[in-house]
């Protein structure tokens, strides 16, 4: 048979497979899975923005109310407001007042997949109040194995399920022929066992591309959980090519399989120990290996460390010295005053910067920590398709553990960002008070609501893409050599 | 690799001293066998003589270990796709998809085998081979043993090959199915067609062949002319040329 043939046999194959039940019942079920992982993923995602849009709202009511207390604190009054009251003051707006959030949006894709990021928070409120010490290390980042028992959204439909509908679909085709007898009146013809089989897993791969990615767009568009497309279509692309190697991938095992020739059974029972051993056990024995390589810092060591340095901090004079030396480090020699080491506001600003340096090593290491995980996890996804995968979907998602660890360390900066910019006004208030209106019960020294920094999340849209070009170059190699093997083995018909 | 031409003036089948082991034991130990045009030659052996073996080496399945097998003129172990172009073959259980009905089933055969048939003469063929209309869409799930050898022999029929292998053609089939299917056979002879039937059934045999090899121990060890024998003298001879373990 001519090359040119190919596509007419390819044909026949393709209607020899739709017409079995069998492909209908395994099709039809692989949709209504992706319905429903992705009706799943939307209801998290839904969740996702419901809660950033409340941190939104929040730091729109504060500014709202700060602006408010300063119109009704700039008049005369008969009472007298304290700093902790007064929104109308640089320290007292940034401790107790402001609402500042470091937040994690969604991505557009975010309803593919759960991942380490997306059990932590999305939303870290920025405060100055008491419990600044560790909010920025607060979760941790667990297993992704045992994170993928979790959720039942598109990730583990796409994953998990997928390859056993391929097997059921693909992983008894030429075995069964040869256990039926078929395989004899097939072989006698003149086609040579590597265009058979081509043109039987060529159209099995067709069926199952083609019912993956179209019905993973169908649970997409039923489930109305994809977020604005707007340059992201490059990544959806780049992860629709990953997922339709991934499926050519579990075709070309079927492939290998069947090139055993050792029976419909022999060849179902390869597969699906193939199938436990890279989506379930290898992922498994990679998250522990990411456990394990990059171990994380003891956080009863941390909360220790807290405990004393605030225990040092409170000891007889220290709090005083420490605040005159930080002052020392913050104002001229020819405004500084001793008294200045006594303003609480002051004591607060010093405390905050001597607890930063007493656990600077615990933040660096838990925030190494984060990033030699997400590092880990990246390499080691490679080495199995499953994996591959799962970060690919994660990173487009937005919700990989490398996220969640930039997010870390972005919320750290976002923080000192706060802090540079009240900083100056706080010290400026206490060496230099601001006039005041005759009888006007707050300080007024604070109303630039508005030009307080926000949080600018970075665009996970880079990462996205690069994980998915990598992943679909990986699948791509994966799914060759399997097939490489396969037509090896194909030479000619077992007798 | 490129289609091999057969030589015009070549035997349609032709085996020289082919030998083929299995580890130890040894399948065949020089067969030779030459068939021209329009001949019915019927292999007989006890299971194990060899009759598998050598469709296998002539389908290209396995090679000779030493020896030739060559179909029209090709070699069928450095070639075996060139030389199944040649070649029909029904084995002994003609296994169908059993939810293609008998039309779809030969369409797909035949697409296997480049040709391009359309249903009319898919349905024209099923006809010359035996099978009744009805049965044309049914599903070939519930076709019989008969039923489904007629779907083979529309098979070969579409692929005009000059050869023509058969496996046990007369196994499990009732006298009648039997007897069309000699019939189909014959004509098929009759138009030029080789027949290389592997058998028991000496009456069909009798009824068919033109040349009657007796397989054992890996060759021909005696070739009859069956027009001289009635098949109980042909059943008597068999009996005698047969190893004593299997008589």
């Amino acid at each position: 048979m001519s090359a040119a043939r190919f596509p007419r046999l390819l044909a026949a194959e393709l209607r020899l497979i739709l017409r079995e039940r069998l492909t209908w019942a395994i099709l039809v079920a692989l949709v209504a899975s992706l319905c429903f992982a992705a009706w799943t993923g939307a209801d998290r995602v839904a969740a996702a923005r419901t809660a950033l849009a409340a941190a939104v709202a929040d730091s729109e009511r504060a500014v709202r109310d700060a602006k408010a207390a300063h119109l009704r604190y700039g008049r005369p009054a008969a009472i007298k407001v304290n700093y902790w009251q007064d929104p109308t003051d640089a320290f007292g707006y940034r401790t107790y007042f402001m609402a500042a959030y470091a937040v994690k949006p969604p991505t557009p894709l975010a309803i593919l997949a759960a991942g380490q990021s997306d059990v932590q928070p999305a939303v870290t409120k920025v405060d100055f109040g008491f419990s600044t010490v560790f909010d920025d290390t607060a979760t941790e980042i667990g297993s992704a194995a045992a994170l993928r028992l979790g959720p039942f959204d598109l990730a583990f439909v796409l994953i998990v399920l997928v390859p056993l509908a391929i097997i059921a679909l693909a992983g008894t085709r030429l075995s069964s022929e040869h256990d039926s007898g078929i395989l004899r009146m097939i072989a006698a013809q003149p086609t040579g066992p590597r265009r058979v089989a081509g043109a039987k897993f060529a159209a099995a791969a067709l069926v199952a591309v083609t019912a993956t990615l179209g019905g993973t767009s169908l649970a997409l568009v039923l489930s109305g959980g994809l977020g604005d497309f707007a340059g992201w279509s490059w990544t959806a692309a780049l992860l629709a090519a990953a997922l339709a190697a991934y499926v050519v991938f579990w075709v070309a095992a079927c492939a290998l399989a069947a090139s055993l020739w050792r029976g419909a059974v022999g060849a179902l029972a390869g597969l699906v120990l193939a199938w436990a051993c890279l989506t379930v056990a290898l992922p498994t024995a990679l998250g522990l290996a990411v456990d394990v390589l990059s171990p994380i810092p003891s956080r009863i060591a941390a909360i220790d460390a807290s405990r004393q340095a605030q225990a040092r901090f409170y000891a007889g004079d220290e709090a005083r010295r420490v605040t005159a030396a930080w002052l020392s480090t913050k104002l001229p020699e020819d405004v500084r005053r001793p008294e200045l080491a006594d303003v609480p506001e002051l004591k607060r600003l010093a405390r905050d910067a001597h607890y930063d340096q007493a656990l600077a090593d615990h933040h660096r290491a838990a925030r190494a920590q984060a990033l030699a995980a997400s590092a880990w996890s990246r390499r080691l996804a490679l080495i199995s398709p499953a994996t591959a995968l799962t970060l690919a979907l994660e990173t487009a998602s937005g919700t990989d553990a490398g996220r969640h660890a930039v997010f870390l360390t972005e919320a750290v900066a976002y923080r000192r960002s706060l802090r540079a910019f009240f900083e100056p006004r706080i010290l400026a208030q206490a060496v230099t008070p601001a006039p005041v209106c005759a009888g006007c019960p707050a300080r007024l020294d604070f109303d630039a609501y508005d030009a307080v920094p926000a949080f600018a999340p970075a665009d996970a849209r880079a990462a996205a893409d690069r994980q998915a070009f990598l992943t679909l170059a990986c699948l791509g190699a994966a799914a060759l050599l399997l097939t490489a093997l396969a037509a090896r083995r194909l030479k000619q018909w077992p007798a | 690799m490129g289609a091999s031409v057969p030589p015009a003036d070549a035997p349609v089948l032709a085996i020289g001293g082919a030998v083929k082991r299995f580890g130890s034991r040894t399948a065949l130990s020089g067969l030779d066998l030459r068939l021209g045009d329009g001949e019915v030659f019927a292999l007989l052996g006890p299971n194990g003589a060899g009759k598998t073996t050598t469709i296998n080496l002539i389908l290209g399945f396995l090679k000779a270990d030493a020896g030739t097998v060559r179909v029209c003129g090709i070699d069928a172990g450095a070639d075996p796709v060139g030389a199944r172009r040649h070649v029909a073959y029904i084995p002994e259980q003609v296994a169908l998809y059993p939810g293609l009905s008998g039309v779809e089933n030969l369409r797909y055969f035949t697409t296997l085998a480049g040709l391009d048939l359309s249903r009319n003469e898919a349905h024209a063929l099923l006809a010359e081979a035996g099978l009744t209309l009805e049965a044309h869409r049914r599903k070939a799930g519930a076709y019989s043993k008969g039923m489904r050898q007629k779907v083979g022999i529309a098979v070969a029929l579409a692929r005009r090959a000059r050869l023509l292998l058969l496996d046990e053609p007369t196994s499990g089939l009732d006298p009648s199915a039997a007897a069309d299917f000699s019939a189909t056979i014959r004509a098929a002879a009759g138009r030029g067609t080789a027949v290389l039937m592997a058998t028991h059934d000496l009456y069909r045999v009798h009824e068919m062949a033109g040349r009657v090899g007796v397989l054992s121990g890996g060759r021909i060890v005696e070739e009859i002319d069956p027009k001289t024998l009635d098949h109980v003298a042909l059943e008597r001879l068999y009996i005698d040329r047969l190893p004593e373990s299997t008589a």
